[in-house]
């Protein structure tokens, strides 16, 4: 197996390219560490893959839809970003609804990416074909988005007591990645509500 | 979005997988009958599938089949209410097709 490291963080799209970019070369995702990725040889453009952000939704509906995947005939992966604040057995993630908010069961917060692989074919791969489908899920991670950000604005700006310089540079990061993501995600949101307006 | 709260309409997705439902199917089998009965046209995410069947259940116009020893996908079936739901759909839509050849005229026959 050929193991290359990578992290993300929380930039799907750019996972989800990387992981095409890596089949175009002829290499099938075996599996999804934290950091790392095992591949092994296929056909160039043999598999397609997808990843979903499921962050949002408890650990049983996550299971639950994984194995609605599976049935459907794609492979699935489930992977860790680490978007979570564990203190001893408890564990916290900012912007889930209340079920999955706290979470103290052992791997009821480790799985916040689902990475979905299919056989390649002609017709396009989306797993959200409806307008109210995306834009919902969009709303789902600004809103965790705009979550985390606050969260860690309010760490950075407790850091600064400690460290100025640190502090300041941390709140800048945060501020502007968080920031820019949450614009775009609006921005697209807007293109979303307009098109509603005459097409489901 | 939705223009009108009292309209009624169901949408495209919402009544594609209502008619796929007539008898037990599952998640695969929803998709491919749409995909096939559209010719195409309409092609549906299993992401997309997933919450509309969730919230279909929710609704009650949907229930999950009876087991079947054969198959080991969880399979759906339309309730009453969703038959009910179906039947209306179907009559809404011949009403505007109707009041759409009505004031279309010649052009607008079928």
């Amino acid at each position: 197996m050929k193991n290359v490291f990578r992290y993300f963080a929380g930039f799907v799209r750019a996972q989800e390219n990387w992981l095409n970019k890596m089949s175009a070369k002829g290499w099938r995702l075996m599996r999804a560490g934290i950091s790392t990725y095992g591949f092994e040889p296929c056909n160039p453009s043999e598999y397609e893959y997808r990843v979903e952000f499921v962050a949002h939704k408890g650990y049983a509906e996550i299971l639950d839809y994984k194995t609605f995947l599976e049935e459907v005939g794609y492979r699935v992966y489930h992977k860790n970003i680490n978007l979570n604040y564990s203190a001893g057995k408890v564990t916290w993630r900012p912007g889930t609804p209340k079920s999955a908010a706290i979470a103290s069961t052992p791997g009821a917060y480790n799985k916040e990416l689902l990475i979905i692989e299919r056989k390649a074919d002609e017709k396009p791969f989306e797993l959200h074909t409806s307008l109210d489908d995306r834009k919902s899920l969009l709303k789902t991670v600004r809103k965790m988005c705009v979550s985390y950000g606050l969260v860690m604005a309010a760490l950075s700006i407790g850091l600064v007591f400690a460290n100025l310089i640190a502090g300041v540079l941390a709140l800048t990061i945060f501020t502007v990645i968080c920031g820019a993501l949450a614009i775009r995600y609006t921005k697209m949101i807007a293109e979303i509500e307009k098109e509603q307006i005459t097409r489901e | 979005m939705h223009d009108n709260l009292k309209g009624g309409a169901l949408t495209e997705t919402t009544f594609f997988i209502l008619l796929a439902l007539t008898k037990p199917n599952h998640g695969y089998g929803i998709m491919q009958f749409i995909e096939n009965i559209t010719n195409n046209r309409l092609i549906l995410g299993a992401g997309t599938l997933y919450g509309a069947l969730g919230a279909l259940s929710e609704k009650g116009w949907i229930e999950q089949a009876a087991e079947n020893a054969n198959e080991r996908k969880k399979e759906y079936v339309l309730t009453k209410a969703g038959k009910s739901a179906v039947y209306a759909e179907l009559h809404r839509i011949k009403e505007v097709c109707g009041t759409a050849a009505n004031i279309l005229g010649s052009e607008g026959q079928l």
